[in-house]
């Protein structure tokens, strides 16, 4: 068979042969395992919920009860105390906790990025124009070692 | 047309997916053991490293503790493997890790009456503890003959290695094995600390070497003010409610100082109601059985070595009547200030020095008091004077017995 024959050949084969449907179908199972591991596992929850500031802790509380909370910045100090609807507060994020989960429910940050990013069980929540974390753990008490 | 390139270009991902794997598994030729983690609160000159130094420092370290474990495992063929194939006589040049952890382990088992030794290796293998038992180790067994023991012990003399003239390491029995699995990760963690002080000075923050962690100068940023803090792990956690069952006590207020604990709930097996631990009784050959289910142990790192004292110091009282291991680490507290906690089988704990030690409600209430009523307490203080030879396991005791007997058929 010369060049041009085989070329020809190759031209009338069909768009899938028998080994090209297991090589698609291997990959399609690859793809169903890895979606399926990545959203149906388990997430890990967190029990307690920690606020840092400028890097540094200033809160924690458990996420055993649905709460309102409220960080505010006063006098270049972070602080974060129960929710109360009538106090007008500046430079603020709502926080709450509602069934294990914490979200950022309110802010007059410019971007209010932290309130798309949802409600977390684990992780990391972070206002970056606020300079607020808020970290999602567990384990109840902790230490250096 | 669509179709199939799309098909090629999945073939080609998946292919570029296994070839990328299998580099990666190449690279994984020599297994190593030891683990290393440090804190991302590490200070040096007091200004806090960044995470591009963290991820320097802790490669360097990485490669350090690998020529370390090269050179002392039993697995590896280093030094200690030599001298365990050694011929009676025969002259080892040893490596200089294997060379320091030989002089200190003869000060040690000088100092304890021969409760630490490193010449244990045959023993381990009797009853399933060394290495090749690995996927084992909690299958439970019978108990070796007495005869076997005995054999055993006749080759696990550590009186019969000693140092030549010339500083070579010379056996007087051929079958005589080493093994500083005792000592060996302690002593990591007193070379990594002289690797980080030598890079940058005095250094404050903490690292672990598996279960020995050193924590190097004052806490930084301490807004408790609590200084370093440090959880005893709970040897029976597993029979342990509430939060935080991981902690059977807390200590605060710590720095400049090494820690390392040892246990029974790691390396035993359970047979006929009763716990057989790696940890073997040079004495008598057999695992130890003084009631001593977990001893930590706090050294300074004022004293020359703390982390290789800390680690032996953590096996040392589970070769030794309760009492007499008591005694021995107040005689510890009074020459260097070495602390100790002691948890028994009858759930008490007994400690050693003037180390805040706190039960996990009393931790709570200082740190997080919304857990106070979430975590339990599982170990009862007790006095020192109380202390009895024989200790007699306790309810929950054996209820952990049973659960581990169960689960391990």
């Amino acid at each position: 068979m010369n060049r041009d024959e085989k070329i020809d050949q190759i031209k009338r084969q069909k768009y899938f042969v028998w080994g090209d449907v297991a090589v698609f179908a291997a990959a399609l199972l690859l793809i169903v395992f890895f979606v399926l591991v990545a959203f149906l596992t388990p997430k890990e929850k967190g029990d307690t919920f920690y606020v840092f500031y400028r890097g540094e802790q200033i809160f924690s509380a458990l996420l055993d009860t649905d709460a309102e909370y409220i960080f505010y910045i006063e006098n270049g100090e972070g602080i974060v105390e129960k929710y109360n609807d009538s106090n007008g507060y500046k430079s603020y994020n709502r926080i709450s906790v509602e069934g294990g989960t914490v979200r950022v429910s309110g802010a007059d940050c410019p971007d209010h990025t932290c309130e798309h990013l949802g409600a977390h069980s684990w992780g990391e929540i972070i206002c970056v124009p606020h300079d607020l974390r808020i970290e999602i753990r567990g384990k109840g008490l902790e230490t250096d070692v | 047309m669509i179709v199939k390139f799309f098909g090629r270009a999945l073939c080609f991902l998946l292919s570029a997916a296994i070839l990328c794997f299998c580099a990666c598994s190449a690279d994984e030729t020599e297994y190593y053991f030891v683990e290393f983690s440090i804190s991302s609160n590490f200070y040096a000159g007091g200004q806090k490293l960044d995470n591009n130094e963290i991820r320097s420092v802790s490669a360097e370290v990485g490669k350090m503790l690998n020529s370390i474990e090269d050179d002392v495992s039993t697995e590896k063929s280093g030094s200690v493997a030599r001298i365990n194939a050694a011929d009676a006589g025969e002259k080892i040049q040893t490596g200089e890790y294997t060379s320091d952890l030989f002089s200190l382990s003869k000060e040690l088992y000088r100092q304890t009456n021969g409760a630490f030794s490193p010449a244990l290796y045959n023993l381990s293998e009797l009853w399933g503890f060394s290495p090749e038992y690995a996927d084992r180790y909690t299958q439970p067994r019978q108990e070796p003959p007495q005869n076997e023991i005995d054999a055993c012990l006749e080759k696990s003399q550590f009186d019969d290695i000693y140092r030549a003239e010339s500083g070579e390491i010379v056996k007087k029995n051929a079958e005589t094995r080493i093994d500083f699995g005792g000592i060996a990760k302690g002593y990591m963690s007193d070379c990594v600390l002289a690797l980080l002080r030598q890079r940058y000075g005095e250094v404050q923050g903490t690292f672990s070497v598996m279960s020995n962690s050193v924590l190097a100068g004052e806490k930084q940023n301490d807004s408790a003010g609590l200084g370093y803090t440090a959880t005893l792990e709970n040897p029976r956690k597993e029979i342990t409610g509430g939060l935080s069952s991981g902690g059977a006590l807390y200590f605060t207020g710590l720095s400049d100082v090494a820690v390392s604990t040892s246990a029974d709930d790691y390396r035993y097996y359970v047979y006929d109601g009763k716990i057989y631990k790696h940890i073997l009784d040079p004495a008598t050959g057999r695992p130890s059985d003084n009631g001593v289910i977990s001893i930590t142990v706090l050294v300074p790192l004022s004293v020359a070595h703390a982390g290789a004292l800390a680690d032996a110091y953590s096996t040392t009282g589970f070769c030794m009547p309760l009492t007499q291991a008591l005694s021995f680490y107040e005689l510890l507290w009074k020459e260097y200030g070495i602390g100790a906690v002691v948890i028994t089988s009858d759930f008490c704990y007994y400690t050693v020095g003037e180390y805040t030690v706190l039960q996990p409600k009393e931790y709570a209430q200082l740190t997080n008091p919304s857990l106070t009523d979430k975590v339990e307490n599982v170990f009862t203080y007790t006095e020192i004077s109380a202390a009895k030879d024989e200790v007699v396991p306790c309810e929950k005791e054996r209820e952990y017995i049973e659960l581990l007997a169960a689960r391990n058929g």
